[in-house]
């Protein structure tokens, strides 16, 4: 409590260096919450897209049943199925209509009849789709040429390419700040400390612990920490909660990512204070110990 | 009791603080150390605090022995040795209660007692009308008493005072050695770094001259007094 009340006057006697450390905790925290978004979003939308029918065959009007069901069987034994869907005709075009509801000139033109039978396949690794798309490609019962297998092995494989580089930049962009700001708390506090170091000097020759001397230093810099992640983590959550509509429309579509999860949002917020607590207590604790050997 | 065997302290710049100091000081014993500026008086309360450690010999306050005391314990062998610093070391941004309070919020003490041994305290070196005044606006002798105050905080057996005459005129400088001889008298044993030669000459009490680091004269100037007489 005494510790408590000690770096609570620390603070209100220098509220600029106050200032600057719980901007540059915010602004870490802040980018912190925003790449965490980012890299949860990126992770979604991918196993949205891999968990979405990743292979699809169509099948010539006059395919056979028992031709149908031996390709079925043969894609089942390679063992690397995850899922496989049956879509006919009548099915295709109730697809269809949904698709295009809005216009029904274009539902007025399409009938079953022109629609094509076809069987969804999805894989549990995105490296088998080439021996499943040559399995359905050497069925009698499959269309010809290249609109007879469709497959997004590429869009999957040049977005897993782009969210790990974003993954990556993030992190890196994350270590970046985090090390910064350890490093200005520290020449914050330091800069405290050495103003009081005749006072440290006085408490030690007066019997003070070092853990005495050192603990309003600790709270500083946990303080300074924690404000930090409130308002790093506040203005990120509110900016997303403020753009989830636009993104829920213009950009995302289907994939079921928006609105995030309140308890994501609170999770990331305990981790980021946890993160807070420790940064403070590292900073506070580097920057006071030259003096107290 | 206070004992010093053979102990001598030399600093990294090669220049030698103290050689071969040996001395004895009994519980409740008033002690003079006199000697001149740089002689090492203020070296030996330093090694007596353990704010440095000796280069050879050994140190004893009762029964802790100071050279080897772990680190941890160097805060409990503070709150047993008072000392009255030569710069005081009053915090300035504290008034006096809070300076003569701040020793005790390092203890355990409970804040009603503490407030109230403060407020002893006070009474006791007479400056209880300052207590919320800045050590600014106090005059030398005040700030002494209001350092002395301070050292007395834990009640402690042994009271180190460096200079604290120093910079006072006769008639303060004799109120402080007044207030130090009550202190001694209530049963704490006191040991004073001092120039002031008419002060050790008139109270008669035992004397120890350092001089260039080696102690050249140990002497009981009050045996001497009952011996002349």
């Amino acid at each position: 409590m005494k510790a408590q009340k000690t770096s609570w006057k620390h603070i209100r006697r220098n509220p600029y260096q106050a200032l600057a450390a719980i901007g540059i905790m915010s602004v870490t925290f802040l980018a912190i919450t925003i790449f965490a978004f980012i890299v949860f979003g990126s992770s979604v939308v991918i196993k949205h897209f891999e968990s979405t029918p990743q292979v699809t065959a169509f099948f010539k009007d006059e395919a056979e049943q028992s031709e149908i069901d031996a390709l079925k069987q043969s894609l089942q034994q390679t063992g690397t199925v995850a899922k496989m869907r049956f879509v006919s005709k009548q099915e295709a075009l109730q697809i269809y209509k949904e698709q295009n509801k809005e216009d029904p000139l274009l539902l007025e033109l399409v009938t079953s009849d022109i629609l094509p039978s076809s069987l969804e396949v999805s894989t549990s690794n995105i490296e088998d789709l080439n021996k499943i798309a040559q399995i359905m490609r050497s069925s009698p019962a499959v269309l010809e040429g290249q609109e007879g297998v469709i497959y997004q092995k590429d869009i999957i494989e040049r977005l897993s390419l782009w969210t790990n580089a974003i993954r990556a930049i993030g992190i890196t962009i994350i270590v970046v700040l985090t090390i910064v700001s350890i490093i200005i708390m520290m020449t914050i506090i330091g800069f405290k400390v050495s103003q009081k170091r005749d006072e440290i000097e006085i408490m030690k020759l007066l019997s003070a612990t070092n853990w005495y001397i050192r603990w309003p230093f600790i709270f500083e810099g946990v303080f300074y920490g924690v404000l930090g992640t409130i308002i790093g983590w506040s203005i990120a959550s509110a900016g997303l909660l403020y753009i989830t509509p636009y993104l829920k429309e213009e950009v995302l579509g289907t994939i079921p990512l928006l609105p995030v999860s309140p308890l994501f949002l609170l999770g990331l917020f305990a981790a980021e204070l946890l993160i807070a607590f420790l940064l403070g207590i590292m900073a506070s604790f580097l920057a006071v110990r030259r003096y107290l050997k | 009791m206070i004992k010093l065997e053979n102990v001598t302290k030399n600093y990294l710049t090669g220049n030698t603080a103290l050689e071969d100091i040996s001395f004895t000081i009994h519980p409740g014993e008033f002690v003079f150390v006199v000697g001149p500026s740089g002689s090492g008086k203020t070296t030996l309360f330093r090694l007596l605090i353990r704010q440095m450690i000796p280069s050879s010999g050994t140190i004893h306050i009762g029964n802790w022995d100071i050279v080897n005391l772990p680190k941890n314990k160097i805060p409990h062998l503070r709150r047993n040795v008072g000392v009255v610093f030569q710069d005081l070391k009053l915090l300035r941004d504290r008034t006096i209660f809070e300076n003569v309070l701040f020793p005790l919020e390092l203890g355990d003490m409970a804040q009603d007692e503490a407030t109230k041994r403060v407020e002893d305290i006070l009474q006791q070196v007479g400056i209880v009308e300052h207590r919320d005044k800045f050590p600014v606006q106090l005059s030398g002798g005040e700030l002494q008493r209001a350092a002395i105050a301070r050292a007395l905080a834990f009640s402690p057996q042994i009271l180190l005072a460096d200079e604290p005459t120093g910079n006072l005129d006769n008639a303060t400088s004799w109120e402080i050695v007044k207030l130090l001889q009550d202190i001694n008298a209530a049963g704490t044993t006191i040991l004073m770094a001092t120039h002031n030669t008419d002060i050790v000459n008139s109270l008669m009490k035992r004397v120890l001259t350092i001089e260039k680091g080696k102690l050249v004269k140990d002497e009981q100037r009050e045996k001497k007094k009952k011996e002349s007489k």
